[in-house]
């Protein structure tokens, strides 16, 4: 809980003082948080100097914390009955006294507590109130201590979302608990949280990674000397290969780690490697060993009173064995463990126990039950891991239908008749169950099929269409570009003065300028991702930005009613925006203006489009090639709207578009 | 006189850029190739100002050299070059530590500019990018965990050009809005590029770790 600690030495001097004042409580209560994780047995001690120290002087504050400690401290020394007489101390404290540090010292206890029984539901509150403390306190004093601190407490909260197979929570947790750490450079937290990843990622059977992150763990927790935590990671590096298949690989790493947990006697983390091991012999086939690897589990566990841990352990014994004459008892203690688990929200165990279940039944030939477990594992194992069910069906079935062949031969050697009935009434049964699961699951796909086949469908219809006006445009248009400057450059490479071979590459450039542009606009114009109004009108600002700012003209949008929720089809959109970008261009061109306006309104479910410029205006009689205007008629048109050119020599110019939406 | 590599795949506009360079007095090209693949031991050896990036090429694309460069060189100017307004793509040159983007439909017209430019540090943004980077914003909001580091460390004035700029606004317009000088709101975007590379780093890790989860 405290940040990087004081020199030793500096520590032993302030207590050989014994002034017994707040310097000395804080002195131990610091040496102690130094020794957790290596000398248990010294760090009570000073634990208990503390208590009576603070009860002496009253002081509080370091009294809750060292509760807080000695909770810890006897918790992963396997006492929970003491750790437990603590936490009863410290929730007293926390309901009777008004400080915040005594409610926080509390939260973290009862988190951790309830976390080592393996009781992840009853953690989870405490350790999100832990957070939400922390998290104050980080605010209100900044400190690196505080800092160091909250980035702890999401590493708990991730921490337990791995256990309860949460794994996006987890590594959320785990990211945003690995940025603070390294905000802080607080090297011992990092080496946490590449632990936590490489948990997650081994958990979501991404192997490589995970051993990406455990080795990085290693390496940090090497360099660091944290015992345990060299042993944690080497055990998770077993995992990886267990997850692998390789199991000599697995246990050589278990083992490592296992002697490092009892170099320590650290009992949480023995039992659970024993537990480990025992399921890897098991995987083996090594019948002997794993069981007793999975017997030491079980002790330990009885001791420290992890009853899930205790009960699946149990179960894994007895699938091992699939003893047939106790049959009943040991398919009571199966289903109790499996009630345990999903109780507990372990949901690690509760698939263990599933599988475990379904190992049992088909042990003693219920096949009809074993494929009951079997396919709630494999629902539960692809809910958590998202594989295909299908194929894990079909893997099955056809596992089944082999080995109810060899039963069926047997059977019939001993007594044709009878058996010859039951099975065939059982197999009617089974093939029944798998068509009505095979026909749901195939409804269930078509109609979630359906809807996005129907608006695929209505999708490429519209492409469709737009993809011929693309044609077309292309063709004549563009395709009449090209030509035009096929042939200018035709005509250029014919002997002539320089004043004629300048004006056709100027012509040249201007040409093959406006392709690129129209090539531009089509390819937005198709992006169905730029339907909205919102796009187009972003689109237009852009296009005014581009054309206007270096020509040093002033401009402005103006928007009224509600614009962004029209909805414009393909067509009327490439109308809008191209008749928008003739008129400025003109304007820009042309008029000699100094401000164009550009208003665009809703009214009464139609768009009104007005540009306006206070240039030299025109004569549309006199004017040349008035291509442009009849261009933009055009396109009124085919949208279905109205135009209004409005412009005389000397008064600028106005161009209103009306246009009804459907 | 700045020295200039180029990058583009496609041979007659390699061959027109060219051309089109060795015109100016201002710039010297140093190389010009149709791959990326050796852009580390070239920028090493010619040790350019500027590079010009094709965005889209084969064997490394763009993105991927300019990755590679930064490990070497932090200080050269790379300016990707991109046919249409392929947000997508520039977004990551920017975050993998690209200095601006050029349409190439502008180049005729804007290569000169956009080289003086981007050596006096300023950088361009276009409102789809702008918008691109405002929406990424709010999806790490959005994640829990990443609250510290879900705005790129933009300070309020970024993120409020950033917004302005998504909308499709110019530049004069928005120095207009906000009371500040065009130069003001072109360092902000310089300064919200360089951000944006900084967080991708460290990002790196966790982006990967994002689209492996989903």
């Amino acid at each position: 809980m405290a940040g990087q600690p004081l020199s030793t030495d500096s520590l032993l001097a302030v207590i050989r003082e014994n002034k017994q004042d707040k310097a000395e409580a804080r002195a131990l209560n610091s040496l102690a948080a130094g020794l957790a994780r290596t000398d248990i047995p010294r760090a009570i001690a000073y634990l208990h100097q503390d208590v009576a120290l603070c009860t002496k002087t009253g002081d509080t504050a370091y009294l809750t914390r060292a509760y807080n400690q000695l909770v810890t401290c006897h918790l992963h020394s396997g006492r929970r009955d003491s750790a437990g007489y603590y936490l009863s101390l410290l929730k007293r404290m926390a309901e009777e006294s008004s400080s915040v540090d005594a409610r926080t010292d509390f939260h973290a206890a009862a988190g951790l507590f309830y976390k080592i029984e393996g009781n992840y539901r009853a953690a989870l509150p405490y350790l999100v109130a832990s957070l939400d403390d922390a998290r104050a306190l980080a605010v209100k004093d900044p400190s690196m201590g505080n800092r160091t601190y909250l980035a702890g407490q999401y590493l708990n909260i991730g921490n337990t979302y791995t256990v309860m197979a949460d794994y996006r929570k987890a590594l959320t947790y785990h990211l945003q608990s690995l940025h603070r750490f390294e905000e802080v450079a607080n090297k011992q937290g990092i080496s946490y949280c590449y632990q936590g990843i490489g948990g997650d990622f081994l958990s979501l059977g991404q192997l490589s990674q995970a051993t990406e992150y455990t080795r990085k763990a290693i390496a940090l927790k090497t360099e660091m000397k944290d015992q345990r935590g060299i042993g944690t990671a080497l055990k998770q590096q077993g995992s990886i290969f267990r997850g692998a298949k390789q199991w000599d690989s697995a246990l050589a790493y278990y083992f490592q780690a296992l002697k490092v947990f009892q170099g320590m006697n650290l009992k949480v983390e023995e039992a659970d490697l024993d537990f480990d091991i025992g399921n890897v012999y098991g995987d083996k086939a090594d019948v002997v060993k794993a069981r007793t690897f999975l017997n030491n589990s079980k002790a330990v566990d009885r001791e420290m009173g992890d009853s899930t841990r205790y009960q699946t352990a149990e179960a894994a014994l007895l699938s091992l064995e699939g003893r047939v004459g106790r049959q009943q008892q040991d398919e009571l203690r199966l289903m109790s463990s499996l009630k345990a688990s999903v109780e507990s929200g372990d949901r690690e165990m509760q698939l263990a126990n599933l599988q475990y279940l379904s190992e049992y039944y088909a042990g003693v030939r219920q096949y009809d039950k074993a494929l009951y477990y079997t396919r709630k594992y494999y629902e539960m194992h692809d809910s958590l891991q998202g594989r295909d069910v299908q194929l894990q069906l079909h893997k099955l079935e056809s596992q089944y239908n082999v080995e109810k062949k060899e039963q069926e031969i047997k059977l019939l050697k001993e007594d044709q008749q009878v058996t010859r009935l039951v099975l065939q009434r059982d197999k009617v049964l089974l093939y029944g169950a798998m068509v009505v699961l095979g026909l749901l699951v195939l409804v269930g796909f078509l109609m979630f099929n359906r809807h996005r086949v129907v608006s695929n469908a209505r999708r490429i219809i519209e492409m469709e269409k737009m993809r011929n006006t693309i044609a077309r445009d292309l063709h004549d248009d563009i395709g009449s570009t090209l030509t035009s400057i096929n042939v200018l450059s035709k005509v250029a490479l014919e002997p002539s003065d320089e004043g004629f071979v300048r004006s056709s590459l100027q012509k040249i450039k201007d040409r093959s300028g406006a392709i690129m542009e129209k090539m531009d606009d089509i390819v937005w114009a198709i992006n169905p991702q730029h339907d909205t109004m919102e796009e187009l009108l972003s689109r237009m600002k852009e296009f005014a930005a581009e054309l206007l700012e270096p020509a040093n003209i002033d401009y402005r949008f103006e928007e009224k009613g509600n614009l962004v929720a029209m909805k414009l089809d393909v067509r009327r959109r490439k109308e809008l925006y191209l008749l928008f970008k003739e008129a400025v261009n003109n304007a820009m061109k042309y008029s000699g203006c100094h401000l164009i306006v550009i208003r665009l309104e809703q009214e009464h479910g139609s768009l009104r489009m007005e540009i306006v410029d206070d240039g030299t205006g025109f004569d549309e009689g006199a004017v040349r090639g008035g291509n442009g205007l009849n261009n933009m008629r055009e396109r009124a048109a085919t949208m279905e709207g109205r135009i209004v050119i409005d412009s005389a020599a000397g008064r600028g110019t106005r161009i209103v578009l009306t246009a009804a939406l459907p | 006189m700045f020295g200039i590599l180029l990058y583009e795949d496609n041979d007659s506009l390699r061959e027109s850029l060219v051309n089109l360079l060795a015109l100016s007095r201002d710039f010297l090209l140093l190389g010009h190739f149709s791959r990326a693949v050796g852009v580390v031991k070239q920028v090493t050896e010619f040790k350019p100002d500027v590079i010009l990036m094709d965005i889209d090429m084969p064997g490394i694309n763009g993105i991927e050299a300019v990755k590679q460069v930064r490990t070497v060189d932090k200080r050269v100017q790379i300016i990707m070059l991109t046919v249409f307004d392929d947000n997508r793509h520039v977004l990551d040159a920017i975050c993998a530590g690209a200095s601006g983007y050029l349409l190439k439909k502008h180049l005729s017209d804007h290569l000169s500019d956009a080289i003086r430019q981007v050596m006096q540090g300023e950088a361009p943004m276009s409102p789809g990018i702008a918008r691109m980077i405002v929406q990424s914003m709010q999806e790490q909001a959005a994640q829990p965990a990443r609250a510290g580091a879900a705005d790129y460390g933009l300070t309020n004035r970024e993120k409020e050009i950033l917004t302005h700029l998504s909308k499709g606004k110019g530049l004069k317009i928005i120095a207009a809005d906000l009371s500040i000088s065009i130069d003001t709101v072109r360092t902000h975007i310089k300064n919200i590029y360089e951000k944006l590379q900084v967080h991708s780093q460290a990002e790196a890790v966790s982006k990967a770790l994002n689209d492996g989860l989903v």
